[in-house]
């Protein structure tokens, strides 16, 4: 206890808080959503910037260095509204199956994350001109449905307490009903979006983990009780909810930690109001899989001898079916098999 | 290591003190000053002439990326800045105003000094300039530029105090060093401070290891690419099982003949190397 004390201190000590700085690109400095962001944060030094770029895409950054003081950078996104679903991602039998960038990277610091593969920097980027995305959408939906993850280089639900993106979103699909949005999180802040009325074509999606992979490879998010709670407030008041098995990490006593945990989940939560469920286990590109390896050598996550197939890293086939096997089983004692969608590496 | 650059003498002499470095006196190219692991090397003023020192030194010493490197020197402050002479400014943002471009340390540890931006000019800035940035100088610039190509933005720093307000008639070397000399022990204090943190991940294999995976790879007449996948695959048995010499003992007398029986061999020591 002595020795997290003093690593607690150290940390208090020598980094500066998150969000000590603010880079605010010109461009978005009138924007309303920036001075609502800005306003969260009174005691940070504010840097004006030309483009996000500057300070984003500098060379030789430390993602990890950073992610122990974490800043904040507004800018205007100027293309790249939409982009197509990625094909290791869960489309639940959605056609037209896209996903939305507004902000990149996340709070929270998840030893599997594929951002740390992805992006130079552990800085928060977050567009402000949402409207513009939301506008795009619109158009799009003109033509044909279309079903949007807007959760996915980041947790929106965990920042909405400064952008209110989620919020936007909603009211979005509100008015849209060829429109269905996924919001993927990790977070415990379903009372963000308590004021709203549940929609059909909307889904919150929580990414559950047994507490000890919490623990160990989720830095910084909730516990899995907290997780749960919120859920559970998110069902009593009518949403429509997705529960994510996703990544299953290969770990020691798979069976007997991921067994357990799948138990506690289904007799804290009402079953009959899990709208469905995903499962799969970890899997990367392979040259995230680098960047990812290189800024943390020691990750002991990283260092299962994987396979790679198309150019996609995941555990041992035996392994993987073994692990989806095993949590399927589980899981549909308590769900109906239509409502499991299983994806392996 | 940590690398200080200094445009002249007259500032660098109070922290020549303070740090009781000594000149390395077979360096004749620019002045060098050191001690075990600090060199601070006095670049002239100037962007390209600080630039240019800079990349000496952290060529000469195989600047590495776990190394800070510090700007120190005196400038001047724009109408933004009403903080007194002497203040010392830790800089966030740093202008080249040849080009306007911009350049942005990583501000992640906390540290006694007020922040602003800097903007380096290739000429003495008078009041009749467009200045931009809250204080100006003549280095900053150049030497951050130089500086990222070998370090990551957290380890650059730039620290400059406040000499004048764009007015340098009557500054002397004798001015300068009084104005300096209060904020020397700080700055001091501060660079040691920080080159104690070590973020620096350590390597997985010792060098023993290494070379020893290395001889079997010579050993085994791999190509390089096979070369670099057994060092890959060695670092993650050591990341699972925490030790990687007793698995590769069976194979440390290996000697092959062709590159043919090297395959063989190597396709063995793949199979135990990634064993779970
Ligand atoms: S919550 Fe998701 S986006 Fe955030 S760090 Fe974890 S895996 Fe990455």
């Amino acid at each position: 206890m002595k020795g997290r004390c003093a690593l607690a201190e150290l940390k208090t000590s020598l980094w500066n808080c998150n969000f000590s700085h603010i880079y605010v690109e010109k461009e978005a400095l009138n924007h309303e959503i920036t001075k609502k962001i800005l306003s969260h944060f009174k005691n940070s030094t504010f840097i004006e910037i030309n483009s996000y770029k500057e300070v984003f895409s500098r060379r030789c950054q430390s993602f990890s260095a950073q992610k122990n003081s974490p800043k904040l950078i507004l800018a205007v996104k100027k293309e790249n509204f939409l982009y197509k679903g990625a094909e290791v991602c869960h489309d639940f039998g959605n056609s037209n199956f896209y996903y939305s960038s507004s902000i990149m990277n996340c709070i929270y610091d998840c030893e599997y994350c594929y951002l740390r593969g992805v992006y130079p920097s552990s800085n928060i980027v977050i567009f402000v001109n949402i409207e513009d995305t939301l506008k795009n959408v619109e158009d799009i939906l003109k033509k044909h449905p279309l079903y949007i993850c807007i959760s996915y280089d980041s947790d929106l639900l965990a920042l909405e307490n400064i952008t209110g993106f989620t919020a936007m979103w909603i009211e979005l699909a509100k008015n849209n009903p060829n429109l269905k949005i996924e919001i993927r999180t990790k977070s415990a802040n379903f009372k963000a979006l308590g004021s709203f009325t549940p929609l059909n074509n909307v889904y919150i999606a929580w990414t559950l983990s047994p507490e000890e992979v919490i623990t160990r490879f989720e830095k910084n998010t909730p516990s899995l009780k907290c997780r749960i709670e919120s859920i559970k407030e998110a069902i009593s008041k009518g949403w429509k909810i997705r529960l994510c098995f996703d990544p299953l990490l290969y770990i020691d006593s798979f069976e007997r930690i991921y067994g357990k945990f799948i138990d506690y989940v289904f007799e804290s939560i009402p079953k009959e109001n899990i709208s469905d469920v995903s499962i799969g286990v970890f899997r990367i590109s392979k040259d995230y899989f680098k960047k990812m390896q290189k800024e943390y050598p020691s990750s002991l996550l990283l260092a299962y001898p994987f396979e790679c197939s198309n150019g996609v890293l995941s555990y041992r086939k035996k392994h993987s079916e073994d692990m989806i096997n095993f949590v399927y089983d589980k899981v549909s004692k308590y769900i109906e098999k239509e409502k499991i969608f299983t994806l392996e590496g | 290591m940590i690398f200080i650059s200094i445009a002249m003498y007259c500032e660098a002499s109070p922290f020549i003190s303070e740090l009781h470095l000594k000149k390395d006196t077979y360096n004749s190219k620019f002045q060098i000053f050191e001690k075990d692991d600090i060199k601070l090397i006095i670049t002239g003023t100037g962007m390209i002439s600080s630039a240019s020192a800079l990349t000496y030194i952290l060529t000469k010493y195989n600047a590495s990326f776990s190394d800070i490197f510090v700007n120190i020197g005196i400038c001047g402050g724009s109408d933004k800045i009403s903080l007194p002479i002497g203040t010392v400014f830790l800089c966030n943002k740093i202008i080249n105003n040849d080009n306007k471009k911009s350049f942005y340390p990583d501000m992640l540890f906390k540290h006694p000094f007020k922040e602003a931006s800097l903007e380096s000019f290739s000429h003495v800035v008078t009041e009749k300039d467009n200045v931009q940035g809250d204080l100006v100088d003549m280095e900053g610039a150049g030497v951050f530029q130089a500086a990222s190509i070998f370090l990551p933005p957290h380890q650059i720093m730039c620290i400059k105090i406040l000499m004048d307000f764009l007015n340098t008639k009557g500054i002397t070397k004798e001015k300068v060093s009084e104005i300096i000399n209060p904020s020397v022990a700080v700055i001091c204090n501060y660079i040691n401070e920080i080159a104690k943190i070590n973020l620096r991940q350590e390597p997985i294999l010792s060098e023993d290891e290494e070379d020893l995976i290395l001889k079997l790879g010579n050993n085994m007449k791999l190509t390089n690419a096979m070369a670099v996948e057994l060092l890959k695959l060695a670092e993650a048995y050591k990341v699972r099982k925490g030790e990687i010499i007793e698995a590769l003992s069976p194979f440390l007398n290996i000697n092959c003949k062709s590159k043919y029986e090297g395959k063989m061999c190597f396709g063995r020591i793949k199979n135990k190397l990634m064993e779970l």
